[in-house]
């Protein structure tokens, strides 16, 4: 299962919203949620797109737990 | 909601309520007349106007209320999941069809009642791809 820290970090980069993220992002809105709440594990595109957004490293949004 | 879970309830909604008006009143004549009940071609005809019509006006309804929405590409969770239930559509509809004809040979079916018999599968397999859909936008992809 992949882990996700989006939330958290959304929040500690002045209260981003799933629509901005999103927007920054290239998806919808419920794609951010979905990932969040870990009922979509996006593509690596998308994961490392995710990353920049919240200017973090990949590994600091996603972990894999086995 | 996103707009292309909205439009896959539409579709499912719609779908279900017209051709399951016209499957309750078309097969049960057409199978106690042996597929030679008149009058069936133009009510489906009519039925397929009614229901493109209905799509098309909630489709757009659904636009109208999230614009920005509805003119954004699909992104990759929405394409994964259209094609997931596409790909049950397809199962649902060559097991329906196979079935159709196995029972059009078995009993000796008029060509109309095959004809709607295999219409049925059709209409089933798009529900059943609009279910999935449905289903993998709940719980997720």
């Amino acid at each position: 299962m992949i882990a996700n820290n989006i939330r958290r970090l959304r929040f500690d980069r002045g209260e981003m919203t799933q629509a901005e993220l999103a927007e920054k992002v290239g998806v919808t809105r419920q794609t951010i949620n979905a990932i969040e709440q870990n009922k979509y594990s996006p593509t690596l595109e998308t994961a490392f797109k995710i990353a920049l957004a919240l200017e973090v490293e990949i590994g600091e949004v996603f972990s894999y737990r086995a | 909601m996103s707009f292309r879970e909205k439009i896959s309830w539409i579709s499912l909604v719609t779908m279900t309520g017209v051709y399951g008006w016209y499957i309750w009143r078309v097969m049960p004549p057409l199978a106690a007349a042996h597929g030679a009940a008149a009058g069936s071609t133009s009510l489906l005809v009519g039925t397929i106007v009614v229901l493109v019509v209905l799509q098309i006006v909630l489709n757009v309804a659904a636009a109208i209320q999230s614009p920005q929405d509805a003119r954004a590409p699909e992104d990759e969770r929405e394409r994964l999941i259209r094609l997931k239930g596409s790909g049950t559509g397809f199962v649902v509809l060559v097991i329906g069809a196979i079935a159709a004809c196995v029972a059009g040979i078995y009993f000796h079916m008029e060509s109309v009642l095959l004809g709607n018999a295999i219409f049925l599968a059709v209409v089933v397999a798009h529900i059943a791809k609009y279910l999935t859909e449905i289903v993998y936008y709940r719980r997720g992809a």
